[in-house]
């Protein structure tokens, strides 16, 4: 037969107690130390000591009162703000209001009762006197403004020395002698073909490389080509050295009929011909002029213009009597 | 009960030496008994005692009621043995034998005939427990203290108690039957030649 959880619990409670020895109870009662101790006086202490008051309460009172204090500084700072707030706008109502606060005070100085009609005239006389003297100010303002675009311009114009129609007078000036200038180099470049074709039986250069012994490298560069420089000598001569197109690379004669285009300016739009004639911005103005055959581009002055001997664009320029070498 | 037991710590805490007196009257030998269980010897058990109760007087002034009175006294003894038992002092678990020596006052003799072989068995079973479902079985059971101020005295949950106790029954329950079949096939167990 098992036995039961419930035996065995009351079997535990039934368990034997060991009994105390004699004498212990004696000494227990002998080193028996009360602390006499006043619950109300100790009670009293612990409700006025500030420290464990303090030690309760802080961390509450410690957020309560740094909110107050920013509350404080918060609302001091809105004050300030208000007063001077008011202060820039009763300083931004100009003499107006200024001249209106005297006319103000001597109403109330006037005393409660009703002034008198001096006074009130006075006051009016007052008034406009400040209004007239308003205007006064409006104006010595729009004249000094006046007077300072004036200034301004007048320093803006001694700067360059010149007005804006000079400046664009004088650039036109400009362009047009970088015109000739590049129109002269044009010939310069055709007669020195016509040299090389002398010593070759007549054909004209492959390259314009091919020129070293008959012009110097200066005529190469177009004046209005800025971004081109001219080169010391002809073994330093790359792309960035010469303004010009040579057209002459497909070979030929120099003497051909009508005369073949040999140097182009893509700045100017002339061309240089194979009889070292220069037709001045014919690219740019009549580019039906220029006909191509067999690779090879000829200039075709039209007839119209031939015939009434007037061309308006295109200017023929002889060079058989000139210098044909200028860097020498 | 409970009220003049209050009333009793109140006056001691007043400093009333006739009350401090009342409460060893009232206490010291269930808190004898409860260590005289746990320790080694009867001299450990008296000085364990004492101890208990010196704490108790430095402690008086601290007591704010919100347990009882067994179970604050109670709790003191138990964390004085813990101390105690952690100073290396090996307890040495009580023998069959000695349970046999120490009668139940409220058991019959007809009774106390049929049982005592089981009971004895039984108390040197809860001796072979682990450390806190041993000292779980001691408050509740041998002291008498509810579930609730077993759990103050060991300043453990209430639930933790009733797992340590339902460990405990579970093991003695096991070990009970283990010696009732070992009593049953052997039937000179309990008649030694």
């Amino acid at each position: 037969m098992s036995i039961t959880e419930q035996e065995i619990e009351d079997s535990l409670r039934r368990a034997p107690a060991p009994k105390a020895p004699a004498g212990l109870k004696d000494r227990l009662v002998a080193q028996v130390q009360l602390a006499p101790v006043c619950r109300k006086a100790e009670a009293s202490a612990r409700a006025l000591d500030p420290r464990s008051w303090l030690g309760r309460w802080w961390p509450a009172l410690a957020p309560t009162a740094v909110s107050l204090a920013c509350a404080m500084v918060v609302a001091v700072q809105q004050m300030e703000i208000r007063d001077l707030k008011q202060t820039i706008q009763s300083l931004s109502q100009g003499p107006t209001g200024a001249a209106a606060v005297p006319a103000e005070a001597a109403v109330r100085s006037a005393g409660a009762g009703s002034p008198s009609g001096t006074e009130l005239r006075e006051i009016a006389r007052l008034q406009a006197l400040a209004q007239r003297l308003a205007d006064e100010v409006a104006q010595l303002e729009q004249l000094r403004a006046e007077n300072g675009k004036l200034r301004a311009q007048i320093a803006a114009a001694t700067s360059s020395g010149l007005s804006p129609e000079e400046e664009a007078v004088l650039a036109d000036a400009r362009e047009k002698a970088a015109a000739a200038r590049c129109s002269n180099n044009l010939m310069w470049l055709g007669v020195a073909v016509r040299t090389w074709a002398l010593d070759n039986n007549g054909l004209v250069p492959p390259s314009i490389l091919c020129l070293s012994n008959e012009i110097g490298t200066a005529v190469l560069v177009c004046p209005s080509d800025s971004g081109r420089q001219a080169a010391t000598n002809w073994s330093a001569i790359t792309s960035a050295n010469c303004s010009y197109e040579y057209l002459g690379g497909s070979g030929g004669r120099s003497d051909e009929q009508p005369p073949r285009v040999l140097f182009r300016c893509p700045v100017h739009g002339s061309i240089g011909l194979s009889d070292g004639a220069v037709q001045r911005g014919v690219a740019k103005a009549h580019p039906e002029s220029l006909v191509q055959k067999d690779g090879k581009l000829y200039y075709q002055q039209p007839e119209a213009q031939s015939e009434e001997k007037a061309p308006p664009a295109p200017s023929r320029e002889s060079n058989r009597n000139t210098n044909p070498n200028p860097n020498r | 009960m409970n009220n003049s037991l209050n009333q009793l710590v109140e006056a001691a805490r007043a400093g009333d030496q006739t009350a401090a007196v009342g409460l060893i009257e009232h206490f010291y030998e269930r808190v004898y008994a409860f260590l005289r269980r746990l320790a080694s010897n009867e001299a450990d058990a008296a000085d364990l005692t004492q101890r208990t109760f010196s704490r108790v007087w430095q402690v008086l002034p601290s007591f704010a009621g919100r347990s009882s009175v067994a179970s604050w006294i109670h709790g003191i003894a138990y964390h004085v043995y813990v101390d105690w038992r952690r100073g290396n002092y090996p307890t040495e678990s009580r023998s069959e034998a000695w349970w046999s020596a120490c009668p139940a006052p409220d058991v019959q003799p007809d009774e106390l005939a049929a049982r005592a072989d089981l009971a004895a068995t039984l108390y040197a079973s809860v001796e072979q427990l682990e450390p806190d479902p041993r000292e779980s079985v001691h408050l509740h059971y041998y002291q008498g203290l509810t579930l609730q101020e077993t759990a103050e005295a060991m300043g453990v949950a209430v639930s933790t108690v009733k797992y340590r106790l339902r460990l405990a029954l579970d093991h003695l329950h096991k070990k009970l039957d283990a010696a009732q079949v070992s009593g049953t096939d052997c039937p000179s167990h309990h008649s030694p030649h």
